[in-house]
């Protein structure tokens, strides 16, 4: 229990200054980026340095409270929202870049450093970290690691857990651990840093990350192609991967959604069209000529009514800004957003988005659905009213319906938001029994009296609860 | 859900509050936040403490609450951040009104009763020319009663207060040169009226050249923007009806304040109010006869590119009128001056203030384009404690001097 003599014991250990013990100011941590959860801390760390994260940890162990880790809140599946008895763990304060080693091309960072800060030291170098989340300026690496965040570039650049070499673990129980390194090749034991990629901070906390690096694409070209028929832009993404080859981006949004950017920004968008796609291609200048030239020859063949090409660097921004205003021109329809995530094989994208504008319909929703055409990461986005009970069931059972049938399409419940509380209950759906507890069993082995992010991602054994 | 903690009356509307989603996309583009690294001192931290009283979550006499209603800047760069289209500014101030109610004294309301009554700050500037005319400020000065007051800052920033305040050169009208192509009423302002005459000045000049006939109606007052900054909304609303009945009969209003203009657009309504930029591109500008010569910067206004939008409108005239110009750094990120918060908050205002500065020192410019009172005022001291030689101007002024 987090008594005041414990918090008394937390202040000690981590001074006065980075505990948040008053109940006002919890309210501040008592949200992430997601919609409609809530739920107030007892109390906040702001961790300075990994010895305050064993500290806290050893202590929850000791005292029985729980821990729950934290970025910058920007997570969509509640996965830092408060738990009972708990202590959020912000690690937003270690924000060094420690090193970035041009031989090895590697950086080493702390948890709390912000993506896009860590995309502008390597770009200054002619380096490349790939990974560009929707909150690239606001999140943290820490947050991405326990994520495994995506991004517009995941199709031919994989995600976070493709570039995490190395991890340094603070494990539940408040041991330090270090997992991976600089090594291009290494075999030995289980991959266990791979392990903590994505485990939505229920298996240690991050207090150094190792990530890789790439050399910055030379050339890219963006383009913009609007069809008249969802099928056909389906089609076209088809083709383009048929003619081998793997564009940087594959963006796609459906009617509703290109509706409410040409309404928000007038960008010229032709409202009547089902669907648009941008396409990017980067990499070697003549390379990245030669796939521009065959993507526009393809969109044009499978029906596009237009393709644009970026003539200049700002066409290309241009262009490109009808997919960053996706979201943003959603959001504004209607009080309360919930931006839903799910993930289907890339040759079954036309059928999970006709399936949405079914639920749409049926349920009475406004939904609009944009994503990752390139790897099959669709993010359909519920607008509503939150204080509207009648509405608020229909999202949940729309929300249901929609994951359920991702899943029956051989897809994922989450593509790159991860399952937090939002989507735990689908987990055993997707997973199966046996994998469930494979998982299970991990987590109780790893953290046995429970301590860490505690409800997130599935609940513990019955017996235990 | 409990039942609203808000007082009757002005109270932060429960849709602008819903409509926050907490993506956290502010959050880098608070400067408050960036000082302190806590959530509370971010637009989404305080959206939440105010949704929480809504919800009956928390009390409307939270310290947490009223401190950091009160450590906000107000410089609204949240609101170009922020992907939702939330309406921070009218939730701070409603906040605010809802505070100022529970815990102003009457000695706090006094000093806004001189904006209230058109004349009063002009008095006070003669008085304020007196005192540093007379002896006085030196005598002031050297016993050293400035600082036992906590007063020198303030002080030192008003620089010299000329004798005769816009009011008493500008009232009336000023046709157009050449042919008329609008009739444009022209804000004076309270503060630019008396510390700003030269400004006003140019500006006329500048319309007139652009084809405006100036009225400049001699019964004109504040806008209110300061009450509504510090919540003071029944107050703002006054003054801001007083405006419309003032301006009636013009075709637009032009501002050449930015912390008025937004005001003025937010509260005013039936008046067509535009930024002097703003209307200045919209009539067409008329091309300045020479370019200045020299090296040429721009900081945004809070309010003009925040409140109101306008980023490219000045930098498109200051290109027009300087030989060379170049972008500052972090050029919309508040200078400290924010209405009067480098007054209630000096110590985070010279934080802001000094990033401000090393940005305009790193430009290699002589002259660094300020289009708002607050901003100016605050610059220039700023630039006269380094000893820089920078100096900052109003873009009006700086065309002004290219059409001659």
């Amino acid at each position: 229990m987090l008594t005041s003599t414990v918090t008394d014991r937390l202040r000690d250990l981590v001074g006065s200054s980075n505990l948040i013990t008053e109940r006002d100011e919890c309210l501040a941590y008592a949200y992430d980026g997601t919609a409609m959860l809530k739920h107030e801390p007892k109390a906040v760390v702001m961790a300075q340095s990994t010895e305050h994260v064993v500290g806290v940890l050893q202590l929850a162990n000791r005292e029985g409270f729980k821990v729950v880790p934290r970025g910058s809140g920007t997570g969509l599946s509640g996965g830092a929202v408060p738990v009972d008895d708990c202590v959020v763990l912000c690690t937003l304060p270690m924000n060094r870049v420690l090193e970035i080693d041009q031989d090895n091309l590697t950086a080493l960072v702390e948890p709390g450093v912000i993506t896009a800060n860590l995309h502008a030291q390597v770009e200054a170098l002619d380096l490349f970290y790939p990974p560009d989340p929707g909150s690239m300026k606001v999140c943290t690496i820490g947050g991405n690691v326990a994520e495994n965040a995506g991004g517009l570039r995941g199709l031919k650049y994989g995600v976070t857990r493709d570039y995490v070499l190395g991890l340094e673990v603070v494990l539940p129980t408040g041991e330090v651990m270090w997992t991976g390194g600089k090594n291009a090749k290494d075999v030995a034991g289980y991959n266990l840093r791979q392990l903590f990629v994505g485990s939505e901070g229920t298996l240690g906390i991050f207090t150094k990350i190792l990530v890789r690096l790439l050399p910055r694409p030379k050339a890219r070209q963006t383009m913009l192609a609007v069809y008249d028929r969802m099928t056909q832009a389906a089609a076209t993404v088809s083709a383009i991967i048929a003619a081998r080859i793997i564009p940087a981006t594959l963006e796609f949004l459906d009617q509703v959604t290109l509706r409410c950017v040409e309404e928000a920004a007038h960008i010229g968008l032709p409202t009547d069209a089902e669907a648009i796609l941008l396409m990017e291609t980067d990499g070697h200048p003549a390379v990245v000529a030669e796939e521009a030239a065959a993507m526009e020859k393809l969109a044009r063949e499978h029906g596009a009514r237009s393709v644009q090409v970026a003539a200049t660097p700002e066409e290309a921004v241009k262009l490109a800004s009808a997919r960053r205003l996706a979201f943003p021109s959603l959001a504004r329809l209607r009080p309360t957003t919930v931006l839903e995530d799910v993930s289907v094989p890339r040759s079954r994208l036309v059928e999970m988005v006709e399936y949405v504008q079914r639920v749409a319909r049926e349920e009475d929703l406004l939904i609009g659905t944009f994503g990752h055409a390139g790897d099959g990461n669709l993010h359909p986005t519920i607008l509503m009213d939150e204080r509207n009970a009648d509405e608020v069931e229909r999202m949940h059972r729309g929300f249901k319906r929609i994951v359920q049938k991702a899943v029956d399409l051989g897809g994922s419940i989450t593509g790159e938001h991860g399952v937090g509380l939002l989507k735990k209950d689908f987990m055993e759906g997707l997973v199966g029994p046996h994998g469930l507890e494979t998982m299970r069993r991990f987590r109780e082995s790893m953290d046995p009296r429970q301590v860490l992010n505690p409800g997130k991602m599935f609940s513990a054994r019955p017996r235990c609860e | 859900m409990n039942k609203s903690g808000w007082q009757e009356g002005d109270a932060p509307a429960d849709d602008d509050l819903l409509n926050c989603m907490r993506c956290g996309m502010c959050l880098p583009a608070c400067p408050t936040y960036q000082i302190t690294g806590r959530e509370r001192s971010s637009p989404r931290g305080r959206i939440a403490l105010m949704r929480a009283v809504s919800e009956g979550d928390l009390s409307i006499d939270s310290q947490v609450l009223s401190d950091e209603l009160d450590f906000c800047l107000g410089c609204l760069a949240c609101t170009t951040a922020c992907p939702a289209g939330v309406d921070y500014g009218s939730l701070l101030e409603a906040g605010r009104d809802q505070l100022a109610r529970r815990q102003m004294a009457w000695w706090q309301k006094l000093p806004f009763k001189l904006f209230e009554g058109p004349g009063r700050l002009r008095v006070l500037a003669r008085l304020l020319w007196l005192y540093q005319r007379s002896g006085v400020q030196w005598l002031a000065r050297s016993l050293g009663i400035l600082k036992a007051l906590k007063l020198q800052d303030a002080e030192g920033m008003l620089g010299r207060v000329p004798f005769h305040s816009s009011y008493d050169s500008l009232v009336g009208e000023h046709r157009a040169y050449g042919s008329e192509k609008a009739r444009v009423g022209m804000l004076l302002g309270c503060v630019m009226d008396v510390l700003f005459v030269e400004e006003n000045r140019a500006t006329v000049e500048v319309l007139r050249r652009n084809g405006c006939t100036v009225v400049v109606p001699r019964s004109q007052g504040c806008c209110g923007a300061l009450h509504a900054h510090a919540g003071q909304l029944e107050g703002a609303r006054k003054l801001a009806s007083t405006m419309t009945r003032d301006f009636a009969g013009c075709d637009v209003v032009a501002v050449n304040s930015a912390g008025c203009g937004a005001c003025m657009k937010h509260h005013c309504e039936g008046l067509v109010v535009r930024d002097v930029h703003e209307l200045l591109l919209e009539l067409g500008l008329t091309p300045p006869t020479r370019m200045l010569p020299g090296r040429f910067t721009y900081h945004d206004a809070c309010h003009l590119a925040h409140g109101q939008g306008l980023k490219d409108a000045p930098r498109t005239i200051m290109q027009a009128a300087c030989s060379e110009f170049v972008e500052l750094p972090r050029a919309d990120r508040c200078c400290g001056s924010a209405g009067i918060y480098n007054l209630t908050h000096p110590q985070t205002a010279n934080e802001l203030l000094a990033d401000k500065l090393d940005a305009i020192e790193s430009t290699g410019a002589a002259v660094v384009g300020v289009a708002n009172p607050g901003c100016l005022l605050q610059i220039r001291q700023g630039l006269k404690q380094r000893g820089d030689r920078i100096r900052a101007e109003h873009p009006m002024v700086l065309l002004a001097r290219a059409y001659k």
